[in-house]
């Protein structure tokens, strides 16, 4: 995994509870349960985190964590 | 078989307690019997006027539910599903093997996620409506205690949440008890669940006068019918009972716990939060149940009060049980054990009495040191008191002056 990748799997894992060995960079968030409301809660998490601005329905259930790594770095992600 | 042969007994054929007394039917009992109070000092509280309440001991949810379905969930919902999860396992029933669509859900609460809602609004206040979770309404509605129990175990027959206040629990018995009767259902999950003890709503429940402030030593704030009660200790929990129709249980050779002969419910239209002075509405309630269960007054064995250890609440109930009932039933509160878990204390309370009259032992009151001088009932404190329970009632009073009772009976 790379560096935001790592952030994003240390977010899902210490804040939405999900279980370490699920996270993976080729999981699909669909595959972790997440519907649409929880995919907001995210986008809310990881602009914080990584001060970017996710708009309400850009984190889909079909992308994977590595999808949604380059979305972050694609906004300027600042590490 | 107690009662008139035209009372309509649903049976108790599984229960599960998720309370400060413990964890599981069996822990619950043992707690009760020590008749040792689980009031204590409260972190989230530290240094407030009243800084005790009475939690679930070593409650874990991401251990029983995992960790990112727990963390979807309100505590007051994550109590309601390990406290059906276990009143399913006690009643047998495997959800993989019944036709959900006749199971119904019938749960009741009163102040919903309200953990969440202060979260939520702290997020609001700091950064603006953008910050608001989207999980905000699914996580803080009443009716999702319901919603998320039905989807936990698969029940696609009717489910709703009831709100009496502090009576739901013992609304959600009765309402249940309906929904086997006009065969509606052939299985009802019925209880209630609560869990607000958060800054705000303790702050509210102080500000109201109605918890004991007994801070210098929390152990001996909840005692219920004692002469120097102050008020109730809030508490957390939840109490969930499986109802079958007798003869569908018997069919499937299931051992019920209890029946659950009547129910009667009746409000006070006098005051939102005083109770009646003559305690008329929960007479009315009491009266109504026993004409529901066939059952007459002197045929009562034991009384769950609803006992809070309020000043107006105890001597109130007290005096009606007497003027109702007379000296003959042994009557105890459970909540000097376990506090007072609102719209979850009915559901719970059920859970006891249907255990007292199993174990033919009733749980002493905690800390009733001196019984109210006012007061004439045979409240068993001290240690358990043996008896044979044929018939029992649990009472419940609520804010909105609604009353409930429900009558119990040997199976």
């Amino acid at each position: 995994m790379n560096a935001i990748e790592e952030r994003i799997a240390e977010v899902l894992s210490a804040q939405f509870k999900v279980e370490r060995a699920a996270i993976e960079p080729d999981v699909t968030f669909a595959a972790l349960r997440f519907d649409s409301l929880v995919l907001i809660e995210l986008g809310l998490i990881l602009d914080t985190e990584f001060g970017v601005e996710i708009d309400d329905g850009e984190l889909t259930n079909e992308m994977t964590i590595s999808d949604a790594a380059e979305l972050v770095a694609a906004k300027g992600a600042s590490l | 078989m107690v009662g008139r042969a035209e009372a309509f007994g649903v049976a108790v054929t599984g229960l599960g307690l998720v309370t400060p007394a413990g964890i599981g039917v069996k822990e619950n009992w043992d707690g009760l019997t020590s008749g040792v109070s689980r009031a204590a000092p409260d972190e989230a509280l530290r240094g407030w006027p009243v800084d005790f309440t009475c939690r679930v001991p070593g409650f874990d949810p991401e251990e029983l539910l995992g960790g990112f379905s727990a963390w979807q969930l309100e505590r007051f919902v994550q109590l309601a599903i390990v406290a059906s999860r276990q009143a399913l396992d006690d009643a047998g029933w495997d959800p993989a093997t019944w036709d959900g669509a006749r199971v119904g859900v019938v749960l009741g609460n009163s102040l919903g996620g309200v953990q969440t809602v202060e979260r939520q609004h702290r997020a609001l206040l700091d950064g603006g409506p953008r910050r608001v979770s989207p999980l905000l309404i699914p996580m803080s509605m009443v009716n999702m205690v319901a919603g998320q129990v039905a989807i936990d175990i698969g029940a696609r027959g009717p489910s709703q949440v009831v709100a009496t206040a502090c009576a739901s629990g013992t609304t959600a018995v009765g309402t249940a008890r309906e929904l086997l009767r006009s065969g509606a259902c052939d299985v009802v999950l019925a209880g209630g669940s609560e869990s607000a003890l958060t800054p705000l709503a303790m702050a509210g429940l102080s500000r109201m006068g109605a918890l004991s402030r007994r801070t210098d030593d929390p152990a001996t704030a909840s005692r219920p019918f004692d002469a120097d009660r102050d008020g109730f200790v809030a508490a957390e929990g939840a109490g969930v009972l499986v109802l079958e129709r007798i003869a569908d249980a018997r069919a499937r050779g299931a051992v019920p716990r209890a029946v659950v002969r009547g129910y009667g419910a009746a409000t006070d239209a006098h005051h939102p939060t005083a109770p009646d002075p003559d305690g008329r509405g929960i007479e009315q309630a009491l009266r109504a149940a026993l004409a529901d269960a066939g059952l007459g007054p002197s045929d009562v064995d034991h009384v769950n009060a609803h006992g809070t250890s309020t000043p107006l609440n105890d001597v109130t109930e007290g005096r009606m049980l007497h003027r109702v009932l007379g000296d003959g039933p042994l009557v105890t509160s459970t909540k000097g054990v376990t506090g007072h878990a609102l719209a979850a204390a009915g559901a719970i309370e059920a859970g006891f009495t249907a255990l007292a009259i199993q174990h033919r032992s009733v749980p002493p009151t905690a800390n009733l040191a001196r019984l109210d001088p006012e007061l004439e009932i045979d409240v068993v404190y001290g240690a358990p008191r043996s008896a044979v329970i044929e018939v029992a009632v649990s009472t419940s009073l609520g804010f909105g002056g609604h009353n409930a009772a429900l009558v119990l009976t040997a199976d």
